[in-house]
């Protein structure tokens, strides 16, 4: 009896340090990293979403609202690291997860696996590979500025005008249609993972657990219309230079 | 052979006390140079060996499915009795023994029931401290449930999975004691042969049923938890891996086998579809409460139920047995089923069925109240059988389901063999010639919990053998016994399965050894088994080799066992001239009831079988707390 | 009627295995799964030929031996039954039938149909028992337990550790059984004194066992015989997150 107390405890004694990296490094822990950092993630997407839908506000609201991102650090920079720590630390967990799952069944199934899942939920690597590339290519595009159409003049204050460079991008359709596409796979991405969050941070209820899947649904196509109804409202005239 | 039952004297209520205090203890530090080998981890071999190990003896258990926890306790789906008396129902260890003894039709050992009854308390507290999960009411306190054959509630049970749910928390308790490394486990392998030395049991050989090596491993003592044989019957309840070759082995060697001819036949278990039956499936026997069974009076009826009129049935339970109808035991329902089909009545396909027929208990408390009764059974019998009972009545047929007889065993669990112990359905001891519902689980709990940890200390420490390793030549020649027979089944190269032997053998064993049995039928089974074992071992095909894992070769290794086996089965059943329980001899019946007869068969038949041929030897009963008295149920 | 076999024949496990066909003929309607492999098995033996080994006992749904992927689903994807209880009449005259065994690294093939499962007992060696020796338990009604947590724990409590979760996860994740062993407990009083540790050591024993991560698909939850619910893992996950915060 004394001996199997002994063995079962051979985790004691470890530094607080060591016993976290241990759990972030097992199955379990790396699924609550994923879904740590995929809850920072979701606020962000919901609070650049917000920003977004100013632009039927108009110009000006738009412009401000940029302007004062810009201009307050803690909420700048509580953003920027939101990404900067939740992205790399999202894809490298993701990264190292589908190795694991792939060591985990060397010889594949002869007749494919028919165990039903919905496939937004199995294709979350794709989706969400997709998204990482739309998302550096958003930032070359508005944050650094590399690829165009930019704006050539600034506003009368000095400021850049971010309305405009909204409007003429969404004016081309190619990255309006760009743009759309990468919705509908964060979209489905969401629609797992919002679900999934919950389980993997171990909140489970009767009632509560439905209703989350369908949340999860509502919430990652909802944002996915929400973000998508700019570019169109640019196409058809809605909102105007 | 000299059967000692080692008996405690004294009143019944002190026997296990007083019997206790006498034993002789081994100090702790001296337990763990003892090697114990349990061989079977269903409940009564994983509770020994988690015990065992707990109490500091080094311990080897051996199993031949892939995990202790498979063992076939695990199909138990009714309950597991305790004289707790929860109920305030009059319960109390004296009347669970009352009902244990009676049950067995007074062909059990009082001393052994007796202390069964006892401790069967102490299981319920076990298990619950082990976390499983019995089921509750409201207030949160156990609850029980009533059981055949008893008056009182005092079965408790974890919905339709009793058994898997106390196996599970025996196999914890043994996965415990493997991690800790005082239990060494070995999945996947096979007793073939029990090894003893200079009369003492010291050992045993396996055959590694993956890779095939054949191991001789030593101990200083052997348990054997290896279950029944109903299986000898080709078709029965029990899991198809279940086989008499541990015991029949260890028969072999000198151990005697106890009542072989003791088994007992469940009534409601869904019947046979065809010859390519594998097995079959029990239904609980709660149905009976609200199914009425009945079969068309005409010979030869295969008009649908429905289109029998009601005038042309034979409510045959309620006719034969108007006070309890269909609620009669276990064994008058069998063999008043067994009558209606040898008369030509039986329904479904090969006619070997009767029908329990709901419509009447829906027409009376509607569909709802009945599928919240029986829910789960209907929808087993419509995944099997593709018929839906709520507007089909079903067909039900008994079947074989356990062995109340098997190897011989004193007050202590050993067998006439010295250091050999046998527990659970693989003894004999505390069933008599019929088994009550509810009552295996809590044996072979008894057994490797309560009872055997305590008396095989008793031989250990008075037995003093010397301490032997597998170098010793019994060892040497009982691998090569064993090699020897595996090279002869892979070397006959015949024409027909082992399944196929199997499938003819068991029916014959059901036809003539089954529910019901005869002078004339017995002595002719016993001309037919030898014929068709001479066939099985000139025509038998065994493919494969006997170094990789091989079905055909394992099934071919008890196959041959159980031919050996039912012979001294049914030389039994001809022996005991009388009917008592399971036991039905046709010459021996008062208007359909068993009539045992006290004066000539009150005694444990006891089978020699070192020899050519079986030889008989008798242990008398002797029952000073409870007097024997005639079952009656009309 | 007749059937098109398609099996995995592995002759051990360091050959490898490949899928062969085989034809089978005279299989009733109202055969078991398994009676239809014991029909081939006949005939292969009477052509002189190995037959298919696979795992089987009790043939009634709750060994959990039986272990087959029937055209790319466990125990061949009918609500709460195993392969033993799964009939033929769900198949018709002339069905291609696709028949592999699990397929996991914690999980090697041994012969043909026939997996280690080992890894499952491991797990449960690893934390999931009380710590009780026999003897000395108190009474079994000192302790009351509402009705609602023992129906939670018996829910868990049903897994027949069959493996079907891991056949059926596109990770070969083992979280359905091991979160369900856990549960089983960590719903009992008995099982509170060492639940985080319990968790703690069974997800590492999981891990070192080589299963994959749970992504909830809930592929499992599909394909459980005994229809165990998702739930345990999210309290699986709740339990091994606290246990780190409890040091």
């Amino acid at each position: 009896m004394a001996d199997a107390m002994e063995l079962k405890r051979d985790t004691a004694g470890e530094s607080l340090l060591g016993s976290l990296t241990r759990f972030f490094m097992s199955a379990v822990g790396s699924k609550v990293v994923m879904a740590a950092t995929g809850l920072g993630l979701f606020l962000f997407v919901v609070g650049h979403l917000a920003g977004n839908l100013l632009a039927y506000v108009g110009r000006d609201a738009f412009n401000a609202y940029a302007i004062a991102l810009k201009s307050n650090a803690i909420l700048l920079w509580g953003a920027r690291s939101a990404l900067l720590i939740g992205f790399p630390l999202h894809i490298l967990t993701a990264i190292r997860t589908v190795q694991l799952n792939r060591a985990a069944r060397p010889v594949p199934y002869a007749f494919d696996n028919k165990s039903p899942a919905r496939t937004a939920a199995k294709t979350m690597m794709l989706s969400g590979l997709v998204v990482m590339f739309y998302f550096l290519y958003h930032l070359a595009h508005f944050t650094w500025r590399i690829t165009g159409p930019q704006p050539v003049t600034l506003l009368p204050d000095g400021n850049f005008d971010a309305y405009s460079m909204l409007v003429m991008g969404f004016q081309q359709p190619l990255i309006s249609l760009i743009y759309i596409g990468a919705q509908v796979l964060l979209a489905a991405h969401l629609s797992h993972g919002v679900y999934s969050m919950f389980q993997h941070l171990g909140f489970w209820g009767t009632k509560w657990t439905p209703f989350l899947k369908k949340t999860a649904l509502v919430a990652g196509y909802g944002l996915c219309a929400a973000f998508a109804s700019i570019p169109l409202a640019v196409l058809l005239g809605i909102i105007k230079p | 052979m000299k059967l000692e039952s080692r008996i405690p004297s004294g009143p019944i209520e002190n026997k296990w006390t007083s019997h206790k205090m006498s034993m002789p203890l081994i100090n702790p530090a001296n337990k763990r140079k003892f090697k114990i080998i349990v061989v079977g981890t269903g409940l009564a071999g994983s509770s020994a060996a988690a015990t065992l190990s707990e109490l500091g003896y080094q311990v080897e258990s051996f199993c031949f499915q892939d995990s202790p926890r498979r063992a076939h306790s695990i199909a138990a789906q009714g309950g597991i009795n305790a004289a707790k008396n929860y109920q305030n129902d009059g319960d109390s260890v004296r009347r669970l023994a009352y009902d244990t003894v009676k049950g067995g039709d007074f062909r059990g050992r009082e001393s052994n029931i007796y202390r069964l009854a006892e401790v069967s308390v102490n299981i319920i507290d076990q298990c619950v401290a082990q976390g499983v999960p019995f089921a509750r009411e409201y207030g949160g306190h156990l609850s029980n449930r009533s059981f055949g054959g008893a008056q009182v509630s005092r079965t408790f049970y974890a919905r339709g999975q009793t058994g898997q749910q106390l196996l599970i928390g025996a196999y914890q308790a043994l996965e415990k004691q493997i991690h800790t490394g005082s239990v060494r486990m070995h999945t996947r392998h096979e007793m073939l042969e029990l090894v003893t030395i200079d009369g003492h049991a010291r050992g045993i050989i396996t055959r590694d049923m993956v890779s095939g090596k054949v191991e001789a491993w030593a101990a200083d003592a052997v348990v054997l938890a290896t279950g029944g044989y109903g299986n000898a019957y080709f078709l029965s309840t029990n899991a198809k891996g279940c086989n008499v070759t541990a015991t029949w082995r260890a028969a072999k060697k000198g151990a005697g086998f106890a009542n072989p001819c003791y088994t007992q036949i469940h009534p409601t278990c869904i019947p046979q579809a065809g010859d390519y039956q594998s097995k079959l499936t029990l239904m609980s026997e709660s149905l009976r409460n609200d199914g009425r069974v009945w079969a068309p009076k005409k010979k030869g009826d295969t008009r649908a139920p429905d289109q029998i009129p009601e005038d042309e049935r034979d409510y045959y339970l309620e006719r034969k047995y108007p006070s309890f109808g269909n609620l009669a035991p276990r064994d008058i329902a069998s063999r008043a089923a067994k009558q209606v089909c040898d008369e030509g009545r039986g329904v479904g396909p090969g006619g070997r069925g009767v029908f329990l027929d709901f419509a009447d208990a829906i027409k009376r408390l509607g569909k709802k109240v009945i599928s919240e009764r029986y829910g789960n059974l209907f929808d087993m019998y419509t995944t099997i059988t593709g018929e839906d009972p709520y507007s089909v009545p079903m067909r039900i047929y008994p079947a074989v389901h356990y062995t109340m007889g098997g190897l011989w065993v004193d007050y202590n669990l050993m067998s006439n063999l010295p250091g050999l112990h046998v527990i659970g359905e693989a003894n004999f001891s505390d069933h008599g010639a019929n088994r009550l519902g509810a009552s295996a689980l809590m044996q072979g709990l008894a057994d490797g919990y309560f009872v055997l940890p305590y008396t095989i200390g008793a031989y250990l420490a008075t037995a003093k053998q010397p301490k032997v390793t597998t170098d010793h030549p019994e060892f040497k020649k009982a691998v090569a016994d064993v090699n020897t027979r595996t090279a002869k089944f892979l070397s006959i190269k015949g024409k027909r399965t082992v399944d196929s032997f199997h499938r003819q053998l068991g029916n014959m064993m059901w036809e003539k050894c089954g529910m019901a049995r005869n002078d004339k039928g017995l002595n002719e089974l016993l001309k037919e088994i030898p014929a068709l074992r001479e066939e099985f071992w000139q025509n038998v095909n065994v493919p494969g080799s006997a170094d990789n894992l091989n079905t055909a070769l394992e099934k071919a290794g008890r196959v041959a066992d159980f031919f050996e086996f039912c012979e001294t089965m049914a030389m039994d059943a001809l022996d005991r001239d009388e009917s008592c329980g399971g036991h039905f001899r046709e010459e021996h019946e008062d208007e359909g009831e068993a009539k045992r007869n006290d004066e000539k068969f009150s005694h444990v038949s006891v089978w020699e079988v070192t020899g050519d041929k079986p030889v008989r030897h008798k242990e008398p009963l002797v029952f000073e707390a409870f007097h024997p008295s005639v079952r009656s149920y009309k | 009627m007749k059937l098109k076999l398609h099996v995995w024949r592995q002759p051990n496990k360091d050959q490898a295995g490949a899928m062969k066909d085989y034809a089978v003929e005279g299989v009733s309607e109202h055969m078991s799964f398994l009676e239809m492999m014991d029909t081939l098995n006949e005939q292969l033996m009477n052509k002189g030929e190995e037959p298919v080994a696979f795992d089987h006992d009790c043939r009634e749904g709750i060994c959990g031996s039986c272990s087959m992927v029937i055209n790319g689903l466990p125990h061949g994807g009918h609500k709460g039954v195993t392969v033993c209880q799964l009939h033929m009449r769900h198949f018709k005259d002339g069905d291609e039938i696709f028949i592999e065994p699990w397929r996991a690294k914690a999980f090697p093939v041994l012969k043909d149909l026939v997996v280690d499962r080992a890894a499952f007992d491991r797990i449960v060696a690893s934390g999931g028992y009380v710590s009780v020796a026999t003897g000395g338990a108190p009474d079994a009604n000192a302790l009351p337990i509402p009705k609602k947590e023992a129906d939670l724990s018996m829910d868990a409590a049903a897994c027949i550790g069959c493996g079907a979760c891991v056949a059926a996860c596109k990770n070969a994740s083992a979280m359905l059984f091991t979160a369900a062993k856990a549960s089983h407990l960590n719903h009992l009083p008995q099982g509170q004194p060492e639940r985080f540790e319990r968790v703690k050591n069974m997800s590492m024993q999981m891990d070192a066992e080589g299963f994959g991560t749970c992504t909830n698909l809930s592929q499992c939850e599909a394909v459980c015989p005994k229809e165990i619910s998702v739930r345990v893992i999210a309290e699986f996950n709740a339990d091994l997150i606290k246990a780190q915060v409890k040091g």
